[in-house]
């Protein structure tokens, strides 16, 4: 590792995204490093696929490379790379799943009965929400963010965030029930 | 408001595998700045080739119509006999201040619409 590589590892994030917005490769490259496993998660946690969760993070990226101009305060390239995370999703739904969010319970019932094995996972059960109601779920127990927040970040009223929540943690609940008699360490990684 | 999370999914997320690092992801993403930033150049470059012969095209066309335009800006837009009256809407009675005008209202609307 070069010496200069070695000082990017040690600098503070605003100094990063100082460097980011002059155009420097090597800042942009320590960015994304420190940042790509939260970026990966959440939209693994979004969309259950890790492929298109990796190509999602890998446009999200590249909209931080061309839009970090716009961010103000480099202090804040924590909430703003999540906003624009979370945009980033917004988008690949409305691309090219506009249908999915017509799906009526009956189809989210019949998943359910689909994916009672024991052996589902969580990104299974989170698959077989509808979209809104899975992004909710995500931000709220992935992110922890409060409701308002995540009306703010997603555009969506108060009200439909709280029922979002409500209905998906009902359903992973049903669906997820194997884990709640299981002792706390038996699926603690 | 936090929200009234269920602490038995809460324990679930919190327990759940996250994505490993990547360092191939970081090369992937930096390797795609590199492919957009040469596009980048190439496509500046491949419409700088473009425009040489517009510009060299339009070239003389455009000086004749400024040279024109020129000629006009002084020019009264209503005749006005009373020599008071007109040095006082002079500045507003020109092709120059015509143009001052359309561009001011253009501006304001554009500020209107865009607030």
């Amino acid at each position: 590792m070069s010496a200069q590589d070695q000082l990017l590892r040690k600098s503070p994030e605003p100094l990063l995204v100082s460097l980011v917005r002059k155009g420097d490769h090597d800042a942009f490259a320590e960015l994304v490093r420190r940042r790509e496993v939260w970026v990966r998660t959440l939209l693994l946690r979004c969309c259950s696929d890790p492929t298109l969760a990796d190509d999602l993070a890998q446009a999200a990226f590249m909209q931080v490379w061309n839009t970090i101009g716009q961010l103000r305060r480099t202090t804040r390239f924590g909430p703003w790379l999540k906003r624009l995370t979370i945009n980033t999703w917004l988008q690949h739904i409305r691309r090219n799943d506009p249908l999915r969010h017509a799906d009526d319970d009956t189809d989210a019932a019949n998943n359910a009965e689909d994916a009672t094995s024991i052996g589902m996972d969580l990104d299974e059960a989170l698959a077989t929400l509808k979209e809104p109601v899975r992004l909710c779920i995500v931000l709220s127990y992935h992110e922890g963010m409060t409701h308002d927040e995540i009306s703010d970040f997603t555009g969506l009223p108060a009200g439909t965030v709280k029922s979002n929540i409500r209905r998906g943690a009902e359903r992973l609940r049903e669906l997820l029930a194997a884990y709640a008699d299981a002792p706390r360490g038996e699926y603690s990684k | 408001m936090t929200g009234d999370r269920d602490p038995g999914l809460q324990a679930l997320f919190d327990a759940a595998p996250r994505a490993s690092a990547n360092s191939e992801f970081v090369a992937r993403v930096v390797a795609d700045i590199d492919r957009q930033r040469h596009k980048t150049i190439l496509g500046w470059l491949a419409a700088g080739v473009l425009l040489v012969p517009v510009i060299w095209w339009l070239t003389g066309p455009v000086v004749s119509t400024l040279n024109l335009a020129t000629q006009l800006m002084p020019d009264s837009l209503i005749e006005i006999e009373t020599n008071w009256l007109a040095q006082i809407v002079a500045p507003i009675n020109s092709v120059t201040g015509a143009a001052g005008l359309l561009f001011l209202a253009g501006w304001l609307l554009y500020r209107k619409i865009s607030s």
